[in-house]
């Protein structure tokens, strides 16, 4: 059934950009950066997942657990050696906005000619347990069930630790009110950057489980930027469950898009959905008004 | 003992605190009375740690020098600030906010019992643990961030007008509550609209205008001082009529 | 004016030593100067808008590559000029469509809208090439020279810089580094905030996409990959912000260097460009001490004018407004802060708007200024209903205002300050005659001596008088007061006392919300006293704030 066939691969889709945009709300939601490089380290992930894969059989699953860490040490790094300099410097959040994206965008044409350097600009995939599995009498391959699984799992294990734990409801805190945050003893640098850094091992996360079932290029780093973006803003800003809803909306839509008009429009389509979103609640779908 | 000494605070050319002294002691409420503009808040900002005095201020708790400490740490010296605006994280519950003030390392260990202790001092609050504090009214937000505030379990206690917008029952049952505190053994540096009803439990006062003090005393002594009325409603004489 | 007829022949000299350079250089040199001359042009045209804006535009990018592919599907059927003129066309209209949706929001979303739409675009240009024209790339055959293009770009250029120049000296340009500098003030000099930023986005995307539609012929092979490059916006960036996107030469500046660098770049290190492009900007960013932003401030402009006496101008009795407030109710989500208000101020009245903290009494002033909409209730200034209506339209109706925290144009003058309050009201001065009423309404604010100063120079009760000035610039027939007496010690408490009351002369009605009640007293005719978002008192102002009710709001009942 062809209803259903879209259904599910949106969800698997859709699934994946929840992950990442999970994982950029952290990073504009606590950190306040707006990260035009985000999508280059999913790439990257996708890369060295693969080239483990080919290169020494590491199965992508045993690669996450590589990844991740790396991942996370990696922007913590980045934000307090990039970051933090315009964090100190910026008099108010508009001027740190401006700041960071213009920093990222350097950041972006950094890491994607590094991985042109290394990768080349050849598409890559690799078919791992792409094996037809029935799903309510519609097929689906294994190895996409297993990303939206193990996609579920991590989404999961980081909304109970936000909501959760001590330490997951400070980030939360410094999202809501970075000010008040420092009057509890939240020492907000300090969360920024771990709040940053986690942003980072999550779409460094969602970039393994991308590499399973899709094709990818060093250069297609900007187009997952633009859906991680368009996803956390459509959810409304610091929003999880708004970033879970949009994206598996923005999957579902796009894939609807590709089967029935046109692989080639989905871009637009996706552009359209976000103007539509935008123009009815300018703070998105589940956004806070602000005063 | 919360001293202060010679604080001055610039907002640009403009002095919104000009050589500012004062002294909070533990299981004392101090009043702080004064027109809008007068540089109230500004002195409470600069306590906590949020703005920066100009240098040759002290202030100093208990021997510890404040102004060398960023906000975050001020709380775990042991005083906290429940800010105009009261500063709650809206879209937390009640419960997440409460536990958030025991985020200080100072009172992690008596987490369980400033809870409960809040509670009962609230009991409101403990009705609505699971209650999006956005959601609530003025008063019952006030006392989510009072109760927050004490869960870091604070020597001294910083109040910036918490009566502000609360109904006149709220604020009999925050001012009883605020005079328990006092029980409790904590100092209050209280930034009050309601000048009547902080002087009824304050113990001392200071009368500041346009960023100096000019005039202090005890609680009682201000209460008939004709130049706390004028502070606030102006003109020479005072009659009131109707 | 000899200054100006000698930069005027340079220029002219310039330009004709310019266009010479192809009969001069070798085809390397020259396709070199193609490079730079495209770049400044491309730079000019950003800086043009996302300079005083400050909103950063990432699509530079999608309206070149407009240009270039009208100019590839286009270019064999139509004359030349046709081909231009329809490639700016399009340009424009995309421009327009791209800001109409866009521009309202913040201007983050404006950055993320831009920074995907040349890449939405290629996709979409990609559709239609698959689909309709079956073939994905085109050649372009348009016999064009080098030379050609050349001329046509220099010719761009100095249209740019033309354009640029203009608009810096016109009253766009001043709406621009108003916008730039305080958003909310802008709107209350009556300046259409969204016309001005659309107006300047669709100018800046017409000269992006000429220049496309112009170095098109250079291809003789186009596909959507080569026409919507992305490393382009991103150069365009990159010079316009090094050579400083606050400054007309600024773009000019960075293009050359780095259009050589570049060049060294890609030539020896082809591998290596997008890192090493990366690095270098991100060189710059961290290079400017105060950010970004610091080096997108324009610098002071207008050369002093000393020569211009001040013409004094007494406010013309122009009469004062009448306004209505019926109901009015407005409410921040849980909060109401206004409820159920009602008043009236009659022509030429004073009257005080007090209470407590919290009482409402700004949101009140921010509803007649319209920078609040009210839920529900009637708000009417001489009958004529402005609930609704944006902030720059009730300023032009003359509803002037100052703020409670002083917002002073941090990158203007004192006399700059109040010519914008001048340029934008209903009955506009501009010019000279700007500058001689500005310093005329500066002498009755007492600021006569301090005209030509930066404004962030004065001291907080100057600025004070220069918002007050920038207000009554205006003409206003209602002048709202926002606290415009805090902080004030006793003497400038009477200076400031002394010169409100001054105004009345000119019958101007004036609303002012005030906690110091000596000023109450001796300035309002009336005064209305709000608790909690609703009026318990209206009337003279020593009745009033002997009432008891109004004692006990201000401070507090005693136990019970």
């Amino acid at each position: 059934m062809l209803a259903l066939d879209i259904f599910l691969s949106g969800l698997v889709l859709g699934g994946m950009y929840a992950l990442a945009a999970l994982g950029l709300t952290l990073q504009y939601g606590v950190a306040r950066i707006m990260n035009l490089s985000y999508g280059e380290f999913l790439v990257a992930a996708a890369l060295g997942s693969y080239s483990l894969y080919a290169g020494i059989g590491v199965s992508p699953m045993v690669g996450l657990v590589v990844v991740m860490p790396v991942a996370f040490a990696l922007n913590w790094l980045i934000y307090r050696i990039l970051l933090m300099p315009l964090v100190r410097r910026a008099k108010n959040r508009d001027v740190l906005e401006v700041d960071s994206i213009l920093a990222t965008f350097g950041l972006l044409f950094v890491v994607q000619g590094i991985a042109l350097v290394i990768f080349g600009g050849q598409y890559y995939s690799f078919s791992y347990l792409s094996i037809p599995v029935s799903v309510l009498g519609s097929t689906v391959a294994l190895n996409r069930l297993i990303a939206l699984l193990f996609a579920a799992v991590i989404g999961s294990a980081i909304y109970l630790s936000l909501t959760r734990t001590r330490g997951g409801t400070a980030l939360r805190a410094v999202a809501v009110d970075p000010v008040a945050a420092g009057l509890v003893a939240i020492d907000v640098k300090r969360a920024c950057a771990f709040a940053f850094a986690l942003g980072g091992a999550l779409v460094a996360a969602a970039g393994v489980l991308i590499s399973m079932f899709l094709t990818f290029n060093a250069s297609m780093g900007v187009v997952f930027t633009m859906k991680a973006l368009i996803v956390v803003i459509m959810g409304g800003v610091g929003n999880m469950l708004g970033a879970l809803v949009a994206g598996l909306l923005l999957g579902v839509g796009e894939t609807a898009v590709a089967r029935l008009l046109d692989p080639g429009l989905t871009l637009a389509a996706t552009y359209c959905l976000f103007l539509a979103v935008l123009l009815v609640r300018p703070t998105g779908l589940f956004g806070r008004q602000a005063r | 003992m919360l001293e202060i000494v010679g604080l001055s605070v610039f907002y640009g050319k403009h002095a919104a605190l000009a050589d500012v002294a004062l002294g909070v002691k533990r299981g004392e409420i101090v009043a702080m009375l004064g027109a809008n503009g007068a540089g109230k808040t500004t002195l409470l900002k600069a306590v906590a740690g949020l703005v920066e005095p100009q240098a040759g201020a002290r202030v100093v708790l208990d021997g510890r020098d404040l102004l060398a400490l960023a906000a975050h740490e001020v709380v775990e010296t042991g005083v906290a600030l429940v800010p105009e605006g009261r500063g709650i994280f809206g879209d937390l519950t009640v419960r997440e906010n409460l536990l958030l003030g025991a985020y200080a390392a100072r009172a992690r260990a008596g987490e369980r019992d400033n809870l409960d202790r809040v509670l009962a001092l609230f009991p409101r609050l403990a009705e609505r643990l699971r209650q999006t504090v956005r959601t609530m009214s003025g008063g019952e937000q006030q006392m989510v961030a009072i109760g927050r505030a004490l869960m870091s379990a604070p020597d001294i206690l910083l109040l910036d007008e918490p009566s502000l917008g609360l109904a006149p029952i709220m604020c009999t049952e925050l001012f009883a509550a605020l005079a328990k505190v006092r029980a409790g053994g904590v100092g209050l540096l209280l930034v009050e609209q309601n000048v009547r009803r902080s002087l009824d439990i304050a113990d001392h006062g200071y009368l500041i205008e346009t960023g100096r003090i000019v005039g202090q005393g005890t609680a009682a002594d201000l209460k008939v001082d004709p130049a706390v009325q004028r502070a606030y409603l102006g003109a020479a004489e005072v009659h009131v009529s109707g | 004016m000899r200054p100006r007829l000698l930069s005027m022949l340079g220029a002219v000299a310039l330009l004709v030593a310019l266009a010479s350079y192809p009969r001069l250089a070798s085809s390397y040199h020259l396709a070199l100067g193609i490079s730079v001359l495209y770049f400044t042009v491309l730079a000019t045209a950003w800086a043009l808008f996302s300079g005083p804006t400050r909103h950063i535009s990432l699509a530079t990018v999608a309206f070149f590559g407009i240009g270039a592919y009208t100019v590839a599907v286009l270019g064999e059927m139509l004359p030349w000029p046709v081909v231009l003129a329809t490639a700016g066309v399009i340009g424009v209209a995309v421009a327009l469509l791209v800001g109409l949706s866009t521009l309202r929001l913040s201007g983050i979303y404006f950055v993320i809208f831009t920074f995907g739409l040349s890449e939405l675009i290629r996709q979409l240009v990609t559709w239609y090439e698959t689909n309709i024209h079956r073939s994905v790339g085109r050649y372009i055959f348009v016999d064009v020279t080098q030379e050609q293009i050349y001329w046509q770009l220099l010719a761009l250029a100095a249209l740019v810089v033309l354009i640029g120049w203009l608009i810096g000296r016109s009253r766009l340009g001043l709406a621009l580094r108003v916008i730039g500098d305080d958003d909310t003030v802008a709107r209350h000099a009556g300046i259409d905030v969204t016309r001005a930023k659309l107006v300047l986005f669709a100018i800046s995307a017409l000269f992006m996409t000429l220049t496309g539609a112009v170095m098109a012929p250079r291809w003789t092979y186009i596909d959507p990959a080569i026409a919507f490059n992305p490393v382009l916006s991103f150069e365009v960036v990159i010079m316009a912000l090094f050579g400083g996107a606050g400054a007309l030469f600024g773009p000019l500046l960075g293009a050359i260097p780095l259009v050589l660098l570049f060049e060294v770049l890609s030539a020896n290190f082809p591998n290596y460009f997008s890192i090493l492009l990366g690095v270098v900007f991100l060189l710059i960013v961290y290079a400017l001490p105060q950010g970004v932003i610091g080096l997108v401030r324009r610098p002071d402009r207008h050369p002093v004018k000393h020569a211009i006496a001040a013409s004094p101008a007494p406010l013309a009795v122009i009469g004062g407004a009448r306004v209505e407030a019926a109901s009015l109710r407005k409410a921040f989500g849980g909060l109401v802060a206004v409820d159920d208000l009602s008043f009236v101020a009659a022509p030429g009245e004073i009257v005080g708007l007090v209470g407590p903290n919290g009482s409402g009494k700004t949101t009140v002033l921010n509803l007649i200024s319209g920078m609040l909409v009210p839920d529900a209730g009637a708000l009417r200034v001489d009958g004529r209903d402005i609930a609704g209506l944006g902030a720059h339209r009730i300023a032009r109706l003359g509803v002037a205002r100052t703020f409670q925290l002083v917002r002073v144009l941090p990158s203007m003058t004192v006399v700059e300050n109040v010519v914008v309050g001048l340029a934008f009201r209903r009955r506009p001065l501009w010019g000279e005659k700007a500058h001689a009423a500005a310093r005329g309404l500066l002498a009755q604010v007492g600021l006569a001596d301090k005209t030509d100063l930066p404004a962030t120079q004065l001291t907080y009760i100057d600025q004070k008088r220069l918002e007050l000035a920038r207000a009554l610039a205006l003409e206003p027939a209602l002048l709202l007061l926002d606290e415009w007496l805090a902080g004030l010690n006793s003497i400038e408490l009477a200076q400031g006392i002394a010169l409100i009351r001054s105004l009345r002369g000119a019958g101007i009605t004036i609303i002012l919300v005030e906690h110091v009640m000596d000023a109450i007293r001796s300035l309002c005719d009336r005064c209305v006293v709000m608790n909690a978002g609703r009026k318990i008192a209206d009337g003279p102002p020593v009745a009033v704030l002997a009432e008891r009710e109004v004692v006990r709001a201000y401070l507090g009942e005693a136990n019970a």
